[in-house]
């Protein structure tokens, strides 16, 4: 029983460290980026503002049980898929919940928040939510493509799921991570990646000019709030996630907090860079080049056995 | 013998060369006369006789002095059953015409394919 | 007893009294002519039960009181006197039937009657061939004269046609009499045989048999020389073409059979060629034929070229009298009562269209009748031509005879297609307007005794086949004629009694079953039992319903068991049909319904071939387990037998049946067809993968090929769903894509595939029977199935809401329902095997279903409710209860997947190595693990903490109603416009474009266009000119000979 507790405790620490992490993550992006366009941009806190305005709102409203869930399903699929990757290999307490389950799991379960948030929603009845899932449904699928394409060859390359042994496999320096030992793999995933952050130029699914923020259009007060939260850590994790996947993953805090954080930085430079896909565009340009090269990577395994 | 099968092969030639359905039912005829012609050949024994048990025949010896019988019973019913046959066409013949008021046998070509 | 030469007395000398009798009114002659004909079948009858019993001596009759050659005599053995009751109890019953059309003409009609029954007894008894030929001559003489008697045009110019053709065939019947009787010394057909002329290379003997069978081949109706027959067969009355189709042309059939054995080696494979030749071309003709009597005609004629192909492949073979003579018998008498019933029913309602027969839905009777007459026809079990079929396919096999084989399927398939259309068109044609003409009482007798005959006839021949396990075979058949006893009580009372006989088969089977096959029909027999609770939700269910649903489900559950192969293609066959009848009943399903039973039936016949092949190998083969015996011929074996499975499982390429199947059947019978039916085509594959493994054909195994197959069904029909409107169509696709997994998982060929595919047999049948059943409730209360015509539903149908949610997270394969534990058996399972690219097109094809998941659920349930749908109530409990014992299932396997999972295992591990192992609770692969209770925990847990969390937060927060919506501050005038719903994934449409072409649908169009083309340009022979048709005869001739000489 003391296991379990201990457990717990561990994972809320995790938990509340990738929240504030994610947060300082986002806050600084913004800034960063406000900057490259030359303007003095918000302070990094930002994002804590935000999300106590959110908390704070008189007014709310809900459309009915679905839209009321809907955020609850987004962070419980936020925090569930953190608690399902070992944030840093070695360390205990930032184990979380690894165990109940390999990659297979967990890039499942990445669904989970977004089916929950798609319906909530959809329910709203506002045309530009529907819309939005609608892209963001489209452009998902294009750009899981690639991802699944790199993560099989991995799973081919290591012979395992698990992503501890992936990871545990990559240690002992940077001539071992994934990035070197397999670059298709590491090319595919990367370029997924960028689709799956849905940073410009996949941003569509809440293109400002066409359906001002999408699926969230009708979310208000602290239900908006769920959703912020919910930001942080499902970015957060994702970037956890690839990073133990293509680049020797973490043996302690800081190293986690520095290549996460260049991770991040690949997509918001090319956001920077790239004006918005239409959803065809985004489709189509995920099924050429990574995919191509997704395959690639998965042939060369298939072939030699 | 060569009669006989000549006399099939007008018979069948008038069957799909005349348009007429009088002259096709001819030719069926012809055919069937010739065939009886044949059937007849083909008892016939050489210096034989009629297969009828009367004072020309003696009745003991008769199966050496007659004939085969068989061929010639034969053709006296199928000689019956054409006849009967022809007639019965030339009904439906006549039916026919009182239809259609045609004898060609192309004008009758209501039920196809 | 009787004595058989009173037959021929009796007929010739009633026949000269009945005029005499005219005086004393029509009452007596219409007696004295019944009479007559009642004797003549009371003494065919007597002589049946004579040689029923074993080694009675045969009867002979010598005329003039020599023995032959010196005289006619006539003999009366058991083949005789089969042929006698039948030609007999068919002019009894014909008589019956014609009554009133022979009355009309006068006494010479009924005289004409007993002459043609005389001649067809006569040609039955007689051994003498030119009595015979005397008979043959009456027969048709009497026939001719029938057919003109009404005087109508048609009929006349027909007679006529079949008086050339009748000469032509009497002058060459004698030509070769004559000439044999020169040869041999005798008539006597025993004496002819005993002579073994066809022995020597005498050219005029040889030219003389030429002769003989050309005549007999052309009475037989072959294919080209047989015009004429078509044009007799529509213009008679139809009363008049039943004794010609069935009693004369079954007669003079069995003349031939007598005969037969004068011929040479040459002519039997001649025959089977000509015969077999007949039977494709006819049916093949007959696809664009729409006058019912002339199709009638074509596909007597074809029948009568399988009979006759049957019989020279009988004696080709030197099998005449063993398992050739069963064969006979099966086709023949399937033909005979079948075709003379369809002949009345053709007489008794009138319609020469066959489009016109929906007429017959105002008389359920009759429409049974037709039913019956037309699945016998097709060679459904349990009638007589299955059983036929059947042992004809497995001695050809035997023989190798692989053309002979191809051509006769092919040709009843052609059969099928015709017989089958006809059957849609009658069952779920145009109504017609005009009642049906008053029923005359005797006809619709006869031809109800003729489809109970043709069923006892099929029932016993089967009884004779299916010597071990009969009972089992037999429970399917024999339950749902108990469920039919309770049709017009209460649907309540229907159902319980369905559900009493479920549960009595699975108390039956429950010992039988074990490992794989248990699982299966505990899915066939269960999951039918909830699937026949839910269809307690429409309060009327017509005749036929629950017997029908009883068929199926009873005999699925025997395919589980069926270790026979003949066992196993009898329940297939069984399931097929009753699968078909239930699709055709849905109001739009005429189509739907046929492309499945084509299909269907096509994969039946390939697998029959299957089979046939295996006889090849193993000669005798009866059970499955000797199928891992094919040797050479395991991979054509394997393919042709797969391809019955993966029409079922509506696999790429033979999937087009599917989604228009599903789509316009009844909404709770396509649940059924999705959860459970399609599970037949995966228990097929399971069992031939369990004995045949995976066959390599040059270095490919067969399994990768199919692992493809589904990998690719998959994708593409997840593909298909995601731009459907209807929403049933959108969960047909969806269910052809998700058997395509099991079909991967079974391919793989591994423990964890085998796992893979059990689950999701299981999970597919659970989530998919659910979303069914909730879609079922929801057009049950919209009356629509087009999504976009609804919205927010969720407010007027919360459970039907939570039961599609449920359904569609399972489907997706999100954790942590028992969706995942599928998604993870196939990917741990497909990496394990090195299909690494499999794998990726798996995972594409599960994320697009993402996108059909969330249209299903918004567009019905989400956005703006419409305003004539703001008062729809909650689905009927009757629905939401089964739905929800399947949730409740759901959640059971979610929360303890290891429930499940290792009893799968055990059940795999007989086959394959266990590669799954167990730490505890978690499932731990050869690549990974999953822990699905802790998952579970772990999210409910999360959820609830976030739950509360908001609770917290938004508590005084206030509900909008859905019309409130405002952007750009404006208030739509009509909100429910506003729905996007409509063409929901247009962009990923354009997308997508290159992959959307219908390719498989285009082909299997042009296959039909061309195949109905080509019938419709060759059927152009038949120009009508009776000209024409002497010369076809005289061609036919010239074939034969070249056939004859070249042989």
């Amino acid at each position: 029983m003391d296991g379990i507790v201990l457990k717990v405790v561990y994972a809320i620490l995790s938990l509340l460290l990738i929240f504030n992490y994610g947060m300082l993550v986002i806050g600084v992006t913004a800034k960063i980026v406000a900057r490259a366009h030359g303007r003095i941009g918000p302070p990094f806190y930002q994002p804590y503002i935000d999300l106590l305005k959110s908390i704070s709102m008189r007014t709310s409203v809900h459309h009915g049980v679905m839209f009321w869930l809907g955020p609850v399903f987004r962070l419980t699929g936020g925090i569930g898929l953190y608690m399902l990757i070992p944030a840093v290999y070695g360390s205990q307490w930032l184990q979380n919940f690894s165990f109940s389950g390999d990659l297979i799991l967990v890039i499942y379960f990445i669904f989970f928040g977004m089916l929950g948030m798609a319906l909530g929603a959809g329910e709203s009845g506002h045309p530009f939510s529907a819309m939005g899932i609608m892209r963001g449904l489209a452009h998902t699928t294009a750009s899981e493509v690639p991802f699944a394409l790199a993560i099989i060859a991995v799973a081919a390359q290591y012979h395992t799921l698990s992503i501890s042994d992936i990871v545990a496999a990559q240690q002992g320096g940077i001539g071992h991570w994934t990035l070197m030992t397999n670059p298709l793999a590491t090319l595919a995933g990367m370029l997924a990646y960028l689709g799956m952050m849905m940073h410009s130029p996949f941003d569509l699914h809440m293109a400002p000019q066409e359906i001002p923020v999408g699926p969230v259009t009708e979310y208000n007060s602290s239900y908006l709030a769920l959703m912020q939260s919910n930001r942080s850590i499902f970015a957060s994790a994702k970037l956890i996630l690839f990073m133990n996947l293509f680049f020797g993953g973490a043996t302690s805090i800081p190293e986690m907090v520095v290549k996460t954080f260049l991770i991040f930085f690949f997509c918001v430079f090319v956001g920077v860079v790239f004006p918005r896909f239409r959803v065809e565009q985004s489709v189509r340009w995920f099924f050429k080049l990574p995919t191509m090269i997704g395959v690639l990577a998965v042939v060369i395994y298939a072939v030699h056995g | 013998m060569i009669l006989g099968v000549a006399l099939v092969l007008i018979g069948f030639w008038g069957l799909i060369s005349r348009k007429n359905m009088i002259k096709m039912i001819l030719g069926l005829a012809i055919a069937e006369t010739g065939l009886q012609l044949i059937m007849v050949t083909i008892g016939y024994i050489d210096g034989r006789t009629a297969p009828i048990l009367d004072g020309a025949v003696n009745t003991l010896l008769a199966v050496r002095q007659v004939v085969d019988p068989v061929p010639q019973a034969l053709v006296l019913t199928a000689i019956v059953i054409g006849v009967a046959v022809n007639a019965l066409m030339l009904t439906f013949v006549i039916r026919l015409y009182q239809k259609k008021q045609s004898l060609n046998i192309s004008d009758y070509k209501d039920l196809k394919w | 007893m009787v004595a058989p030469i009173y037959i021929p007395v009796v007929a010739l000398g009633v026949s000269f009294l009945l005029p005499l009798f005219d005086r004393f009114g029509k009452k007596t002659v219409n007696g004295l002519f019944l009479l007559t004909l009642t004797f003549f079948a009371a003494a065919a009858l007597r002589w049946l039960s004579y040689f029923s019993v074993a080694n009675s001596p045969v009867i002979h009759v010598f005329t003039a009181g020599f023995a032959p050659p010196l005289s006619i005599n006539l003999q009366v053995g058991l083949e005789e006197a089969l042929l006698l009751a039948a030609v007999n109890v068919l002019a009894l019953a014909g008589a019956v039937y014609l009554l009133d059309h022979l009355n009309a003409a006068g006494t010479k009609a009924r005289v004409l009657f007993l002459l043609f029954t005389l001649g067809m007894n006569g040609l039955v008894m007689t051994r003498d061939i030119f009595n015979l030929f005397v008979f043959l001559e009456i027969t048709s003489i009497a026939a001719y004269a029938l057919i003109g008697l009404d005087l109508k045009l048609h009929s006349l110019a027909a007679g006529f046609k079949y008086m050339i053709a009748g000469s032509l065939a009497s002058i060459f019947l004698l030509f070769g009499i004559i000439l044999l009787y020169q040869a041999s010394g005798t008539l006597n057909i025993d004496g002819m045989i005993a002579a073994n002329l066809s022995a020597g290379n005498n050219p005029l003997i040889q030219g003389a048999i030429f002769m003989l069978f050309l005549s007999f081949f052309i009475e037989m109706k072959q294919f080209p020389a047989n015009g004429w027959a078509l044009d007799v067969y529509q213009a008679a009355h139809p009363g008049v073409a039943a004794m010609i189709s069935a009693g004369s042309s079954g007669a003079i059939f069995f003349a031939l059979y007598k005969i037969f054995p004068l011929a040479g080696d040459s002519w039997y494979l001649t025959a089977a060629i000509s015969g077999s030749a007949t039977f494709v071309a006819s049916n093949w003709m007959a696809l664009r034929q729409k006058q019912a009597t002339r199709l009638l005609g074509y596909s007597s004629v074809g029948q009568m070229g399988l009979l006759l192909a049957v019989l020279g492949f009988s004696f080709y073979y030197r099998q005449p009298h063993t398992a050739y003579g069963y064969i006979l018998a099966a086709l023949f008498f399937n033909h005979f009562f079948a075709k003379a019933g369809l002949y009345w029913i053709a007489g008794i309602i009138k319609k020469d269209k066959t489009a016109s027969w929906a007429v017959l839905l105002q008389n359920p009777l009759l429409l049974f009748f037709f039913g019956l007459f037309v699945l016998a026809l097709i060679g459904f079990p349990p009638f007589a031509g299955f059983w036929g079929k059947w042992a004809l396919m497995m001695n050809l096999g035997g023989e190798r005879a692989w053309y002979a084989i191809s051509f006769l399927l092919l040709g009843s398939l052609l059969e099928a297609v015709y017989y089958l259309r006809w059957l849609g068109q009658a069952v779920r044609g145009e109504p017609e307007k005009e009642p049906l003409p008053a029923t005359d009482v005797p006809q619709l007798t006869v031809t109800g005794l003729f489809a109970l005959i043709s069923l006892a006839v099929g029932i016993w021949l089967g009884g004779s086949l299916l010597p071990k396990d009969f009972w089992t075979y037999a429970f399917p058949v024999i339950l749902a004629a108990v469920v039919f006893l309770f049709d017009g009580f209460s649907v309540y009372l229907r159902v319980s009694a369905s559900l009493v006989v479920m549960t009595f088969l699975g108390y039956y089977l429950y010992p039988t079953a074990q490992g794989i096959s248990f699982y299966f029909a505990f899915i066939f027999i269960l999951g039918g039992m909830l699937m026949l609770m839910a269809s307690l939700y429409k309060k009327e269910r017509s005749a036929g319903f629950y017997p029908l649903l009883i068929l199926m489900f009873s005999s699925l559950a025997v395919l589980t068991v069926a270790d026979t192969l003949l066992g196993f293609f009898m329940s297939w066959e069984l399931m097929t049909v009753s699968s078909y009848l239930l699709i055709l009943r849905g109001r739009k399903s005429r189509e739907p319904a046929l492309l499945y039973v084509l299909f269907s039936l096509g994969g039946a016949l390939a697998m029959l071939a299957g089979f046939a092949v295996l006889q090849a190998v193993r000669p005798g083969a009866e059970y499955w387990a000797e199928l891992a015996h094919a040797g050479d011929y395991a991979v054509i074996i394997y393919f042709l037998i797969s391809l019955a499975f993966l029409v079922k499982v509506a696999a790429l390429g033979w999937h087009i049946w599917a989604p228009d199947a599903y789509a316009e059947a009844e909404d709770d019978l396509t649940a059924m067809l999705s959860a459970i039916l399609s599970k037949a085509g995966i228990w097929g594959l399971l069992l031939l993968a369990v004995f045949m493994g995976a066959p390599l054909w040059h270095s490919l195994s067969l399994s990768t090929v199919l692992g493809w197959l589904g990998t690719l069904t998959a994708f593409f029909a997840t593909l298909y769903a995601i731009f459907q409107e209807d929403a049933k169509r959108l969960l047909a696709w969806s269910s052809i894509g998700q058997v395509g997994y099991i079909v991967m998982g079974v391919a793989m060929m591994s423990h964890l595939g085998w796992l893979a595919a059990l689950w999701h047999t299981l999970n597919h049948f659970l989530f998919k029977g659910l979303l069914f059943l909730a879609i079922a409730g929801v057009i049950h209360r919209t009356g629509t199935r087009n999504m976009y015509e609804m919205g927010g539903l969720i407010k007027r149908m919360p459970f039907t809401f939570f039961s599609v949610l449920i359904g569609i997270i399972a489907l997706s394969g999100v954790p942590p329902l028992t969706g995942f534990g599928g998604k993870w058996l196939l990917y741990e399972a497909l990496i394990e095997k090195g299909w690494y690219l499999q794998a990726g097109v798996a995972f594409f094809a599960s994320t697009i279903a993402f996108l059909y998941c969330y249209r299903l659920i918004h567009a019905i349930f989400l956005g703006i409710p419409k305003p004539d749908q703001l008062q729809v109530r909650e689905a009927p409990f009757r629905i939401l209860f089964p739905q929800y014992i399947l949730i409740a299932f759901i959640f059971v396997f979610s929360l303890k997947p290891a429930w499940l999972l290792k009893p799968l295992s055990a059940m795999v591990a007989p086959y394959f190595t266990p590669t799954l192992g167990w730490q505890g609770d978690t499932a731990v692969s050869s690549l990974g693990y999953w822990n699905g209770t802790v998952m579970m925990i772990l999210v409910v847990f999360i959820f609830a903490l976030v739950l509360l969390n908001l609770l917290w937060m938004s508590r005084g927060s206030k509900k909008v109603k859905p019309f409130n919506i405002v952007y750009a501050a404006e208030k739509p005038d009509r909100p429910q416009t506003t729905h996007y719903a409509w063409h929901f994934f247009a962009p990923y449409q354009r997308a997508m474009r290159p992959l959307l072409k219908p390719l498989v649908r285009h082909f299997w169009q042009g296959v039909g266009e061309w195949t109905a083309t080509g019938g419709s340009v060759l059927r152009r022979i038949y120009n009508g000119n009776g000209q024409s048709y002497a010369m076809l005869i005289l061609l036919f001739a010239i074939i034969l000979f070249a056939l004859t000489a070249g042989a």
